[in-house]
């Protein structure tokens, strides 16, 4: 084993070489011209972080009182040409500077909670009931007397009422299905909000409703806008046209999707880079938040094709008498097999609207090539799951409907950080989330699970793969009372590589110091004993001073690379404090 | 007095760095902000500086500008449904106006006119509609077009139009395969024509179509100030119909077999016509012919939807009956976009004419396919005077730009031995 912990160091500065093999002038002439193009330079944006551990926070404090901001308005067009030809070139070119880590990232590679996220189960296992609630906090509309529509439906594709309220006078916007494709946009859009309130992110309260038609009545002031750009009091005819195309029951009633108004004042969306000027508690660029990066894995295994700035937003609220903007997921509609009322195209989640690398192969090849997705596109197996496929799902090739600079921004952590979370969910938990959609065809539902089952591994093992798959660190006791390093290795407990040809090295240094302290050692097993450590490192062990031990895995499948996560130990008192860790 | 550049510099420099102090404005900082996961002031810095407009930003200023434009215009757009505005007036309804956008062909300037129509006139299935269009090159149309569907089940259908039309600017070489490019003059047209005549729907894909009609065209120097007028260059005796124009009584007859699948932008299945049409002077000049019009075109799958080899061939020629002569605007032309790519819009003009194109068409997006194709083709007297070494070539490639049905916008690139054309054009299949 020594042999081969020789390699390690040699293959380390190996990298380190590559890694400066760069002439500094090429580099400085690249920073130059990032720095022109981009308006947002990695020495501008970089927020100084010296090497070492991270804030051990678990609360990231960016729910202080702000002033209103304004509400900002988006559109679907504009978001298009500016992600396509005005973001993305510039996204290309940002990314061509320093590689930069997720900001707000804590001493032990999570997030802490903040207005954008709260770690839900993959740090706090829920139960099956709690996934299968998702955020809903009480047992949904009640419709036991009429169901007032307050506002047509004004944006999207969807059939639906903007604004409706129920007999207990709370607000929903509802969401038929189609009359061609029954269950599909209403089981997509309640699955995804109950995985992704379960991952963390802040989703709205959703139920599946239905409505007999006598049920449904227009408030005075309701208005629509009509088909033909017109705004004019709602009659009538305009709930029949949207009930004339939507999905009915056998028994007359019609199955919608009813999402709770969002507490707080509307503020518009919130985009994929940039901070909120009008937000002060938004000082992380959303490129280098961590939920938003890891969200494109997140994405991609739910197929949530329709990830933009349209289908978020930001609504201003108050807690504990702090007023503050908070950040939601919105419209899980376009999700899983569905795209809105319809199923997805072959297209959907292979390439963007307008894809520049997916139209250059066909391009360059003269049409020889064709991507397996668009020759063979995979079939709508069930109209009420419409087109989702595991075969031909490649986590990292997915793409959402538009280029999003924080997707394009996901590094190796975030990458591993949303493939725990991904990896998180029991098949109980998932067939709980899947039975939310209340589909009425047991093989559709069945195949929708088995599906999201195949998906969760593949996005796994990406996750596990690109990075150290070596993951909560702490320290415990040795059998003769001494102190030991424990860590899991996810990618044995997901059963992704075997025990049998698994095992680990570790150098040991000081932080700040080139060299390391004795020679890397390996082992098996997923403990170090760190009174051995100390024997073994020597006399150089400064009583104060923080160190770093670097960990790999090697094994016997050849698609895990050897990666490396950093854990710092601060020596105090003669026993090691654990700092946090770091992925390489 | 100092010099005119760096008075102008020094302003821009001024108006750039007192729009960067506008635009910089500080961030309120709350006072209540706690413990954070970041440096909170170097992230309040890195914010300033993303939020502001530094002087070496300059080269970007048009950029932000022209973002910042577009934001508004499209939010401006979408919160006041513009767009579905749009599509109101511009689909059709029972009855209205509707914008119409080009339509007068390539080379005549940027034509906009509007439509006044009515459907389920007289009876159901029944269409009228009179447009209007001009181009700024002075192009025109006017007319009335009129469909009555003669049963109930609309397979049959009586068609009638009347037009009035001004082309003001046409080009011509000269009569000929031989004629040469630099010999290009100007003419104008202008036209009365009416037509009628009724459609039969003998099955879904089998049409056939009988015509008749009258039409008096009058020539004059085309208004193309670039180029010499018609008369210049040739003389009234050696082109038919330049003299006084033609008066003509028409008719014709022809049979449509359509197995496209998708019309508008074919990926299998073949479009064939055959016609047959007569021309008879209407006054004293002596023109009368008979016209033989031979269509085909067939798209054939490469292995895969997404591959396509499309071909096409157009014969036409005009028979003059008993000495008569063709008129040189009723001969058949070609070049152009749609005819012989590489050459120029009428480069050809003779009795007879043949036209071949092979056109490889490759599937980029939902949205766009790319094309490469080769176009060759000839015009001569008769059909007997058509050789192999006659043949005009031109090839090129481009982009063909998609939606649901057809093929709104093309942009191609085509080249011959008289150069390398650019053609921007809308609709067509090939």
């Amino acid at each position: 084993m020594p042999e081969r912990a020789d390699q390690t160091s040699k293959a380390e500065g190996g990298r380190q070489k590559a890694a400066g093999a760069w002439p500094a002038a090429f580099r400085l002439l690249l920073s130059a011209f990032c720095l022109l193009l981009s308006g947002l330079s990695a020495a501008a944006e970089a927020p100084g972080r010296k090497a070492g551990p991270r804030p051990a926070l678990w609360v990231d404090n960016d729910t202080a009182s702000i002033p209103e901001p304004a509400r900002k308005f988006d559109t679907l067009h504009y978001d298009f040409f500016y992600a396509t030809f005005g973001q993305a070139p510039r996204s290309f070119v940002g990314r061509l500077g320093a590689k930069q880590p997720a900001w707000n990232v804590n001493a032990w590679e999570e997030m802490p909670d903040s207005s954008w996220y709260t770690n839900r189960h993959h740090l706090h296992p829920m139960t099956v009931e709690q996934v299968a609630r998702g955020a809903n906090q009480h047992a949904g509309p009640d419709l036991s007397g009429r169901l007032t529509i307050l506002e047509g439906k004004t944006a999207g594709t969807s059939l639906g009422f903007g604004r409706a309220r129920d007999s207990a006078k709370n607000v929903y916007f509802i969401k038929f299905d189609s009359a061609e494709y029954p269950e599909l946009t209403t089981a997509s859009e309640v699955i995804a909000d109950r995985f992704f309130h379960a991952l963390g992110f802040n989703a709205p309260q959703e139920w599946i409703i239905y409505v007999r038609p006598e049920q449904i009545e227009i408030g005075p002031e309701a208005k629509i806008w009509d088909k033909n750009g017109r705004q004019r009091q709602m009659t009538r005819a305009d709930v029949e046209e949207v009930l004339k195309g939507s999905a009915r029951a056998p028994d007359g009633r019609y199955r919608a999707v009813a999402s709770l108004l969002l507490p707080g004042r509307i503020k518009g969306s919130f985009r994929f880079h940039g901070t909120r000027l009008d937000d002060p508690n938004d000082l992380i660029p959303h490129q280098h938040r961590r939920e938003l990066r890891g969200l494109r894995l997140l994405s991609a295994w739910l197929n949530h094709y329709d990830i933009r700035p349209g289908n978020t937003m930001d609504t201003y609220v108050e807690q504990d008498s702090r007023k503050f903007l908070r950040h939601y997921l919105l419209d899980f509609g376009s999700a899983l097999g569905s795209a809105s009322y319809f199923p997805k195209t072959a297209r959907m989640g292979f390439s963007y609207v307008w894809d520049t690398r997916e139209m250059g192969k066909p391009f360059l090849t003269l049409g020889l090539y064709q991507p397996r997705w668009r020759e063979n596109p995979a079939p709508v197996k069930f109209p009420s799951v419409g087109r989702f496929e595991s075969e031909m799902f490649t986590p990292h090739l997915w793409k959402p409907v538009l280029p999003l600079v924080a997707f394009d921004y996901m590094d190796n952590a975030d990458a591993f950080w949303a493939a725990k979370l991904v990896m998180s969910f029991t098949e109980e938990q998932v067939r709980a989330a899947v039975r939310e959609g209340q589909l009425s065809d047991r093989q559709a539902e069945e195949y929708l699970v088995r599906t999201l089952l195949e998906r969760q591994r593949k996005a796994g093992w990406y996750g596990f793969s690109v990075s150290a798959p070596l993951d909560g660190f702490r320290l415990g006791k040795t059998v003769g009372g001494g102190q030991a390093l424990t860590f899991d290795d996810l990618a044995l407990k997901c059963g992704f590589a075997g025990p049998a040809g698994t095992y680990y090295v570790y150098t040991f240094s000081r932080l700040g110091q080139a060299g390391y302290l004795g020679r890397p050692r390996s082992f098996r097993g997923h403990s170090i004993s760190l009174d051995e450590l100390m024997k073994w490192a020597g006399p150089a062990l400064d009583p104060k001073a923080v160190f770093t031990l670097a960990i790999a895995a090697r094994r016997a499948e050849p698609e895990f690379e050897e990666r490396w996560v950093k854990v710092y130990l601060a020596r105090e008192a003669g026993e090691f404090r654990l700092l946090g860790w770091e992925r390489d | 007095m100092g010099a005119p550049v760096p008075r102008v510099a020094a302003a821009v420099i001024a108006l750039l760095l007192a729009a960067s102090a506008l635009v910089a404005q500080p961030d309120p900082i709350p006072s209540t902000l706690s413990e954070r996961v970041i440096d909170v002031e170097a992230a309040q810095h890195a914010k300033k500086i993303e939020h502001s407009f530094r002087p070496w930003q300059a080269p970007l200023l048009p950029f932000l500008v022209f973002g910042r434009v577009m934001e508004k215009g499209f939010i401006a757009v979408d919160r006041n449904h513009l767009l579905e505005k749009a599509q109101y007036y511009m689909a059709e309804h029972d009855r209205g106006f509707k914008p119409l956008f080009g339509g007068l062909g390539i080379g005549t300037g940027f034509a906009l006119g509007v439509e006044y129509y009515r459907n389920d006139f007289l009876r159901r299935g029944g269409r009228i509609g009179i447009p209007l269009r001009a181009s700024t090159l002075l192009y025109q149309d006017y007319g009335v077009d009129l469909s009555l569907p003669a049963d109930s089940s609309q397979r049959v259908s009586l068609d009638a139009n009347a037009h009035y039309r001004v082309r003001s600017q046409d080009d011509f070489f000269g009569l000929g395969n031989g004629s040469r490019a630099g010999d290009r003059t100007s003419y104008m047209l202008q036209s009365r024509q009416f037509s009628f005549g009724p459609r039969f729907e003998l099955t879904r894909r089998l049409h056939f179509n009988a015509r008749f009609g009258y039409n008096s065209t009058s020539v004059f120097d085309g208004k193309d100030a670039r180029f010499p007028v018609i008369t210049a260059r040739f003389a009234r005796s050696q082109v038919p119909g330049l003299r006084n124009g033609a008066r003509l009584w028409a008719g014709e007859v022809s049979l449509v077999h359509d197995t496209r699948d998708v019309p508008g932008r074919p990926r299998s299945g073949g479009y064939h016509r055959l016609e047959a049409g007569w021309r008879q002077s209407g006054d004293s000049n002596d023109f009368g012919f008979w016209r033989y019009r031979v269509e085909a075109e067939r798209y054939l799958p490469l292995g895969s939807r997404n591959r396509v080899l499309a071909l096409r061939f157009l014969g036409i020629t005009n028979q003059a009956r008993g000495g008569s002569a063709v008129p040189f605007f009723e001969q058949v032309i070609l070049g152009g976009s749609s005819t012989l790519r590489g050459f120029r819009e009428f480069r050809f003009y003779d009795t007879s004419g043949v036209m071949m194109s092979a056109e490889y068409r490759y599937n980029l997006n939902a949205y766009a396919d790319m094309v490469l194709f080769v176009d060759q083709g000839q015009v001569a007297r008769q059909p007997g005077d058509f050789s192999w070494s006659g043949l005009r070539t031109g090839y090129g490639g481009g982009l063909r730009f998609l939606n649901q049905s057809g093929t709104p916008f093309k942009i191609l690139l085509g080249r011959s031995n008289e150069g390398t054309r650019i053609y921007f054009s809308l609709g067509g299949t090939f």
